[in-house]
């Protein structure tokens, strides 16, 4: 008689090599469950399929349709809609075979290995793949809550009915208006975002309310891309960048005579943010009181609720991982990807998520055979940001293991400053094209 | 029951799991480039069967500006000679969307 570990080995070398037909191990298939649909979840769930094609899996997933998050501050200016977002699971469930299950995780018996959920399910597993994004720490801002976020003063971080309800108050505001954006500490998920999202709607204002404004409010003294942005907005938005930006900046920087349309409050200069007062529509930061027409807060971050639920948590709030397997260093057989992960130098973005799945995922189907996963993996990521339609830039990186932790390779990771107006533009173009062909890895 | 241990190691080694690490760095290219190198898009192209020395000269041409691009300088520049090599022959050997 052989054990379970080397049936499980046999099956799983069978099914890589196809020898056997699909199905003939049905009843002792090597089962992974993941919880969570997102670009983590996804990647990972289509990625083990390619590479183990007899592995059962099952993602759980509370909402039957996937809002994606890259690219949705592009709804508040009207350039694509709520509708442009969405993802479905049918590619998934038809052609990789994955099994998507509409329901909530509530429970995890480690030592059964068995997930509960809302439905009154449960899901016997291998290994469990735990994705669950991130959770907005709404009360770490003072006097915000998500019921005010909801109704009043949106984050719109993750996407859905805060993202409609900003883009609606930002189009009724007044001519002449201030629409604030709070910025929130490292680390948070899409670390440029708050800025590309400020200079979109500057951008937007031009055109529709020229005499507006856009103030960023940031706890930082800096920021992913940061010179590209500030270059950016002085370019586009009349901006003056600060003395100590200057270094590098090409020849073309202008000082503006008069305040431009974005103006973004750096920490040491009283940006941190204190107390939302929701009456009187005004954040109280270090340096003083702002009052604006529309408040857009970024609260700061922690892992998705679900990994703060079954334990996978350091006090930070952050998940500590193998970072060969994604094994968290909390639970055995429960692997934690994508922003919820401590992946050290890398940032957490959509195009990080997606390369640490495919890692993980071959790295279960090592474990899975019983046998021993490749022990350098690389890991890559590219973030496309815009200051305008038209004005593109990026942060990309390769990473690789160094002393067991996620290192990255030596290598330039911005645009130049110096880029050509058609080098700016191309990135606008491969920003834009990115959006298909990343949700297509992801999710086709 | 060693027997079953050797068959599984055989064919693991043989097979699916062969240059895993060319495998793993190709991968990382998929998000722009298409699972498998194989992508429909307006302005992002398939790798897929590239052949190896265009691949390299491309990768090389980038590295030295030769070539214009946004990140792919920077992604040439991270990436070693035997890392380039090795994802070369990878994507040489995948068929492209025409042969597939």
């Amino acid at each position: 008689m052989i054990s379970r570990r080397e049936f499980l080995s046999l099956a799983a070398a069978f099914s890589a090599t196809a020898v056997l037909p699909a199905g003939s191990f049905a009843a002792n298939k090597a089962k992974v469950v993941v919880i969570g649909g997102g670009v983590g979840g996804a990647t990972f769930a289509k990625y083990l399929r390619r590479k183990a094609p007899d592995v059962d899996v099952t993602i759980i997933e509370q909402n039957p349709i996937y809002i994606r998050p890259y690219g949705s501050s592009e709804v508040l200016t009207g350039h694509v809609n709520m509708s442009d977002l969405e993802v479905n699971y049918d590619v998934l469930r038809n052609q990789y075979g994955i099994k998507v299950a509409i329901d909530r995780a509530i429970g995890l018996d480690a030592d059964r290995k068995i997930i509960k959920t809302a439905s009154g399910t449960d899901y016997a597993y291998d290994r469990l793949v735990v994705s669950p994004g991130i959770e907005l720490n709404y009360e770490r801002v003072e006097g915000y809550s998500k019921e005010l976020a909801e109704t009043k003063a949106p984050s719109g971080w993750i996407p859905g009915s805060q993202t409609s309800l900003l883009r609606d108050q930002i189009k009724t505001m007044r001519q002449g208006g201030t629409m604030l954006i709070v910025a929130p500490p490292n680390p948070y998920r899409c670390p440029p975002g708050p800025y590309e999202r400020g200079a979109l709607i500057a951008e937007w204002m031009q055109k529709h309310n020229p005499t507006g404004k856009v103030i960023i409010t940031d706890p930082k003294d800096k920021f992913t891309a940061g010179n590209n942005f500030l270059l950016g907005w002085n370019r586009l938005y009349g901006y003056n960048i600060p003395m100590e930006f200057m270094d590098d900046m090409p020849d073309d920087v202008v000082e503006h005579s008069t305040p431009g349309m974005i103006d973004w409050i750096p920490g040491k200069d009283g940006g941190t943010p204190l107390t939302f007062d929701a009456a009187n529509m005004s954040v109280k930061t270090e340096g003083g009181n702002i009052k604006a027409d529309v408040i857009n807060i970024v609260p700061p971050m922690k892992a998705g609720k679900i990994a703060q639920q079954f334990g996978l948590t350091n006090e930070q709030g952050w998940c500590p991982v193998n970072r060969v397997t994604f094994e968290s260093q909390k639970i055995a057989n429960v692997h934690v990807l994508g922003d919820a992960s401590i992946a050290d130098a890398m940032p957490k973005s959509g195009f990080a998520a997606n390369t640490q799945a495919k890692v993980a995922a071959y790295a279960i189907a090592h474990l899975l055979a019983g046998d021993t996963p490749e022990q350098s993996p690389a890991f890559e990521n590219t973030c496309y940001a815009l200051a305008g339609s038209d004005y593109g830039f990026f942060v990309s990186a390769v990473y690789e293991l160094r002393d067991g932790k996620i290192s990255k390779k030596e290598a330039p990771g911005l645009q130049d400053l110096k880029a050509t107006e058609a080098q700016r533009r191309l990135s606008a173009v491969y920003q834009q094209a990115w959006m298909k062909s990343f949700t297509e890895d992801c999710f086709a | 029951m060693k027997k079953v241990m050797i068959l599984s190691a055989l064919l693991l080694s043989s097979s699916a799991f062969a240059d895993e690490r060319a495998e793993i760095m190709a991968n990382n290219c998929a998000g722009c480039h298409g699972t498998d190198g194989i992508v429909e898009n307006s302005a992002l192209i398939s790798i897929a069967g590239l052949k190896a020395d265009v691949f390299i000269q491309t990768m090389q041409d980038f590295r030295n500006n030769e070539r214009a691009s946004t990140i792919m300088r920077n992604v040439a520049l991270a990436l070693s000679d035997d890392e380039i090599a090795a994802m070369a022959k990878y994507f040489e050997a995948l068929p492209t969307g025409e042969e597939k």
